[in-house]
């Protein structure tokens, strides 16, 4: 695999790079309105996309990571990246043993990271100052960010108390949207989000803000019936602004991310729109302090209306793993997009065996289906899984075929009885 | 529990509706099993937000931050068994 690296090697004076997925550090609302459920395996889960900054890695950087994947996982990466980076396994990024000689590259700057920079003097981190990151991710100065600088932003209100929310939603259903989206300032992957489909929805939300008894700003948005949903992954650096990938986001009804399709079709014009939009915005950010990478949400609604800057995702996103393989995979297949398999079941399943039954099920296809990343926790109660996979495919219609196919495998890893994987004997 | 106690918590007005709402919030085409693991079904942290919203709206009721925890929404039984005791009744 060809290695892939957005940005010059020059400027690091013959550094290696150090990947960091520092997931947990990410910002979060913080806000009780928004009930924050935890579930300690889906944690860990989380924390095991770590793995996937192999594929961004050159083979001389290293990744950091917490917990080293089983062998025939290691394996399986192994030949899929071709050549592995190094892998720094520990607790703390602290324990990296000269940790001065490397570049940081950190999923997301956070306190920690500013604490490590002004620890360890020589150590150049690639990302922007924690005020500049943490104002660009906030949902709420997206918007305003957007809306100050001329760009399109869906219609939406901020609301300060129960009888503004009323007003807003009463307003929005005016204005024609059925559905709406209640955003709290901070949260990825559909956290800080709550769908409201139908009145009933808001009633229920409305009467359960005034139980909270609580000072609030929340921002209630129509949602927009849309055409494409894209994702723009920037890089941004003193040197410039440059667009490193348009990509299409599949999103479920309840605005949870559920893949991207890399091989969007998208009309010349919209190309153009979307391509000018996105350098004003990287170059906007750029002045106000912002550098590394950044991946920008935009809409073109059913009207074919284009809606830049829907949210900011001021740090690495899914987009910026999967990039590499998919890259590389452009050269033999049309339609190129990845699909997160998320589910949980009683059965203790190896990634070997998942692995045989999806390679069994797609022997006899023209495409391909890889796990880029194989997350799995358990407990005494059951097992919870999260795969990654990459589907390639010669257009659209196949791989909606082979999604379906890995839906039907899905239902079968959670209520089969047995290990699904062990009958094969071939 | 036997099946005749199990017929009758499950026709409970409390649990009827603690079902049609995690239809709603799971996106189901029909009403969840009744003692089935809800994690299967697609409970979690996220779709957790919108169970606990329906949920506090319904019963007039409030959680508190020690409830959050995934596992106490993992059944059906759990989760009616919280209501009672927030409404200060028992099973």
């Amino acid at each position: 695999m060809k290695p892939w690296v957005p940005f010059g090697t020059d400027r690091f004076q013959g550094k290696r790079l150090l990947w960091y997925f520092n997931v947990h550090e990410e910002e979060k609302s913080g806000d009780e309105l928004f009930p924050a459920v935890r579930d300690d395996l889906a944690d860990r889960i989380a924390q095991q996309q770590e793995h996937q900054l192999i594929y961004p890695a050159r083979p001389e950087d290293a990744v950091f990571i917490h917990r080293m994947p089983e062998t025939p996982y290691l394996e399986h990466l192994r030949k899929l990246k071709g050549s592995l980076p190094e892998l720094i396994c520990a607790d703390h990024l602290q324990a990296v043993p000269n940790l001065e000689k490397f570049v940081l590259v950190p999923f997301v700057m956070s306190t920690e990271i500013e604490e490590i920079r002004r620890r360890v003097p020589g150590l150049e981190v690639i990302g922007a100052r924690l005020e500049v990151s943490r104002k660009l991710n906030n949902k709420y100065q997206a918007r305003r960010f957007a809306e100050q600088n001329g760009f399109r932003v869906t219609t939406g209100f901020f609301c300060r108390d129960a009888s503004e929310l009323a007003e807003a939603y009463q307003k929005l259903r005016d204005m024609g949207f059925n559905k709406c989206v209640v955003k709290a300032p901070y949260g990825s992957s559909g956290k800080g989000l709550k769908m409201i489909h139908d009145p009933k929805n808001f009633q229920y939300f409305l009467r359960y803000v005034q139980s909270k008894k609580k000072a609030f700003e929340l921002l209630l948005e129509g949602w927009h019936p849309h055409k494409i949903s894209l994702s723009t992954q920037l890089f941004i650096s003193d040197a410039g602004v440059e667009i490193l990938a348009v990509t299409e986001q599949m999103i479920d009804p309840n605005g949870v991310y559920k893949g991207t399709n890399f091989t969007p079709r998208l009309t010349d014009e919209e190309m153009s729109l979307c391509r000018d939009a996105m350098i004003k915005c990287g170059t906007l950010m750029r002045r106000q302090g912002y550098t590394g990478i950044a991946g920008i949400d935009s809409i073109v609604d059913v009207y074919g209306r284009f809606i830049p800057i829907v949210e900011i995702n001021a740090r690495l996103t899914q987009v910026t793993y999967a990039l590499p393989l998919a890259a590389e995979r452009m050269e033999r297949f049309r339609h190129i997009q990845s699909k997160i398999v998320v589910f949980a079941s009683r059965n203790d399943l190896s990634f070997e065996e998942l692995n045989r039954d999806l390679q069994r099920v797609f022997r006899e296809e023209n495409g391909e289906v890889v796990i880029y990343n194989f997350c799995k926790s358990g407990d005494a109660n059951r097992f919870d899984y999260k795969l990654f996979l990459l589907v390639s495919a010669r257009d659209r219609d196949q791989a909606d075929e082979m999604i379906r196919k890995i839906e039907e495998l899905r239902q079968k890893w959670i209520f089969s009885t047995e290990c699904v994987g062990t009958h094969d004997a071939h | 529990m036997s099946i005749d106690v199990q017929n009758d918590v499950q026709n409970d007005e409390q649990t009827k509706k603690v079902l049609g709402i995690l239809k709603d919030v799971l996106q189901l085409p029909e009403e969840p099993p009744y003692d089935s693991n809800l994690v299967f079904y697609g409970l979690d942290s996220i779709t957790a937000v919108n169970l606990i919203v329906d949920i506090e709206s319904e019963f007039q009721i409030m959680f508190d931050n020690d409830d959050l925890l995934i596992d106490n929404f993992a059944t059906v039984e759990k989760i009616v068994n919280m209501i009672r005791a927030k409404q200060g009744r028992t099973t």
